[in-house]
């Protein structure tokens, strides 16, 4: 299968503090890979980095997507090609529309591809029928984006965008993190409705229970910076009724 | 002893030269006003001018140059409506327009009876416009130099009950090396209501001193909204004095995107039971402009609401500076009162200041304040180009969602499109 992600030794400061130490990673179209880990571990900070947030600078190593080198390209140009994130802690923005800013994301993609802008009704037809997948009501969308939303409005608001822009590698930073059982099956229905062979997913987590939901191919335990364990879903089974300790410190 | 620097600037000689030369073509008891008001300005205490109002303004510009301006336009004015206007007309076709320009007021179209022109009679019994018993201190300087040049008013004049439906649209034609002093009186009667558009077009090397004083009697509401365009090489400034009774409502938007001075000084004053004020103010100056807002709200009596919402957007090398005050007198009881200045500084070299003030002498009070500065927020930016969209358009969706917060409270949808394209003409991120 296409390799859409290849991490190659990768370490990251932000400011005097190196976080991720060596980090290895390979994703290919079709797969979901799990990471999980302790608080402070470098998964949050994985995510960021490969989306290109300008406070988390690579010291060394490589991220390939697809065929490109990602220190070339802007944070703007790696989400027209198909990068999306998830964000653990979603940003509120009074005063701009969810639909406003649905609109002109789908828009920079299509212009960024090449392609005409979505006419107005036929992004509005796309984005009921979305909207409706991750239960957010209309009038929602004409709110400031995620303005007033609950925790888990704005998690459903996040797979709302990524339904909207149907990335070819998504990233969902503790998406599950507040989410009731009813809205992480919500959620889960969402993420399950985008994969196919052709795209791929990368679910940072604390829990197992998401991955009842969305099984992975594999599952990483990050600890220090690095990955020290690959496994499938029976290994996040095992570090939910056994911890973190016997792997940290076998 | 009273600091007399300022008035050393002041060239009283020019003004007497100025007055007796005008008096020839004004009735005599204007000429009386103007002698008052210059002796007035003899005696002013110029140590105020160092005040936080004034401060950070280029007064000395205005002063300096009061009499190096023009005080009669000889341009006509017919070009300047046919050119600058027509394009703006979709929007308010069934407004009734009055314009401004070169010290005096005109329409050309019929007027309704409770709108009249001082120089169309110069009546004595509008004397009381140039009173000066109600001007507060930090205000008199260009209340006293308004006295002084002032030919023309425009008066409003409401009846009982008289709920006016078109929109009163005031417009300030542009001027060119010109002094003028606009003078606007606005009394509302019981249970009357009016909504106005007072816009100024961009003039150039010129001081404009505008004022407006509005009296709104028990129940009468007022929709005020004020559009100062950018101002070129000119000395602005705007003071409005607003007296309100009982059960009276105003509501003023504002829209300032600066000049070499622009000065918006507003005084608001509660003087009826459950009278309610309020303030919103997008002030926005470029390149080199400055745009600074001043307002005091005084709650003189029991059950009075004000809001005060002034937001700034500093771009280029501008400076913009706030200061407000909302004073509660002693003796009056259940007051709300609510003010935000919340500001961005969209470069390096953009400055502002700002100074909220809550004087409250009464506990039975319920009153906030609070006053941010900052730039964009970057885990905003982060999270727009995380959805493909890039740099510019992501600060210029930002800056609108800023602005966008205050402009969509505008309840008239015509009147916010108009806000809107105003600040999409004039201001580019």
């Amino acid at each position: 299968m296409a390799k859409i992600l290849s991490i190659k030794n990768l370490h990251v400061d932000v400011g005097n503090t190196t976080i991720l130490n060596g980090l290895n990673l390979d994703i290919s179209a079709g797969e979901t890979h799990a990471i999980m880990g302790t608080n402070g571990s470098g998964k949050s900070t994985l995510a960021k980095t490969i989306a290109g947030h300008p406070d988390y600078k690579i010291r060394s190593g490589k991220i390939k997507y697809m065929d490109h080198d990602l220190s070339d390209l802007s944070i703007e140009e790696r989400s027209n090609l198909g990068l999306f994130l998830g964000f653990q802690y979603p940003i509120e923005i009074p005063g701009l529309s969810n639909t406003a800013f649905l609109k002109a994301s789908i828009n920079a993609k299509r212009k960024y591809q090449g392609q005409e802008e979505l006419s107005a009704s036929d992004f509005l037809i796309n984005l009921k029928e979305k909207s409706e997948m991750v239960e957010i009501e209309q009038r929602f969308l004409s709110r400031g984006v995620n303005e007033g939303f609950s925790g888990g409005e704005k998690k459903r608001n996040e797979i709302l965008q990524m339904l909207m822009l149907d990335p070819t590698l998504s990233i969902l930073d503790e998406t599950d993190s507040g989410l009731d059982i009813d809205s992480m099956k919500v959620v889960a229905s969402g993420v399950n409705a985008i994969r196919t062979m052709e795209t791929a997913l990368l679910i940072i987590t604390h829990y197992e229970r998401l991955l009842n939901y969305i099984t992975p191919d594999y599952v990483h335990v990050l600890h220090n910076g690095c990955i020290i364990k690959t496994g499938d879903i029976n290994l996040a089974k095992e570090l939910e009724e056994r911890g973190y300790e016997w792997l940290i410190n076998p | 002893m009273v600091d007399k620097s300022i008035n050393h600037s002041l060239k009283f000689d020019d003004f007497n030269k100025f007055i007796s030369e005008e008096s020839h073509s004004l009735p005599g008891w204007i000429t009386k006003e103007r002698v008052h008001a210059l002796k007035t300005l003899d005696s002013f205490e110029s140590s105020l001018m160092k005040s936080s109002t004034w401060k950070n303004t280029k007064l000395d510009f205005m002063i300096n140059n009061f009499f190096e301006k023009e005080f009669k336009e000889k341009r006509s004015s017919k070009n300047l409506i046919k050119n600058k206007l027509l394009d703006k007309t979709e929007y308010f076709t069934d407004s009734i327009r009055i314009y401004f320009y070169g010290g005096v007021f005109f329409s050309d179209e019929e007027l309704p009876n409770y709108i009249s022109f001082l120089r169309q009679e110069y009546s004595e019994k509008h004397k009381s416009i140039f009173s000066l018993s109600n001007r507060s201190n930090r205000q008199a300087l260009p209340c006293l130099l308004n006295n002084i040049i002032s030919k023309d008013a425009l008066i409003i004049k409401t009846k009982k009950n008289q709920n006016i439906e078109n929109l009163i649209h005031i417009i300030h034609l542009p001027h060119h090396n010109l002094n003028v002093a606009p003078r606007i009186n606005i009394k509302l009667a019981e249970n009357s209501s009016i909504k106005i558009l007072e816009e100024q077009y961009q003039s150039n090397k010129s001081i404009i001193n505008n004022l407006i004083d509005i009296k709104c009697d028990t129940n009468a509401s007022l929709e005020l909204y004020k559009i100062n365009h950018a101002q070129q090489d000119s000395f602005h400034i705007d003071n409005s004095y607003i007296d309100q009774n009982q059960n009276s409502k105003v509501k003023i938007f504002n829209l300032d995107l600066g000049g070499n001075s622009a000065n918006s000084l507003i005084n608001i004053k509660l003087n009826g039971e459950n009278s309610e004020g309020a303030c919103s103010t997008l002030f926005m100056p470029t390149e080199n402009r400055s745009s600074h807002q001043n307002i005091v709200i005084d709650h003189l009596s029991d059950k009075t609401s004000s809001s005060v919402n002034f937001r700034g957007v500093i771009n280029d090398d501008a400076l913009g500076s706030f200061y407000g005050k909302v004073r509660v007198a002693k003796e009056r009881k259940q007051t709300l009162a609510f003010m935000q200045n919340k500001n961005l500084l969209l470069t390096d070299n953009a400055k502002i200041s700002t100074i909220p003030i809550l004087e409250i002498y009464n506990d039975d009070t319920e009153c906030s304040h609070s006053a941010t500065s900052g730039s964009l927020d970057k885990e905003k930016l982060f999270y727009l180009k995380t959805r493909g969209i890039n740099e510019d358009d992501a600060k210029d969706f930002l800056i609108k969602s800023f602005i966008d917060e205050l402009a969509s409270q505008i309840k008239s949808r015509r009147l916010r499109d108009y806000v809107n394209e105003i600040i999409a003409g004039n201001y580019k991120v």
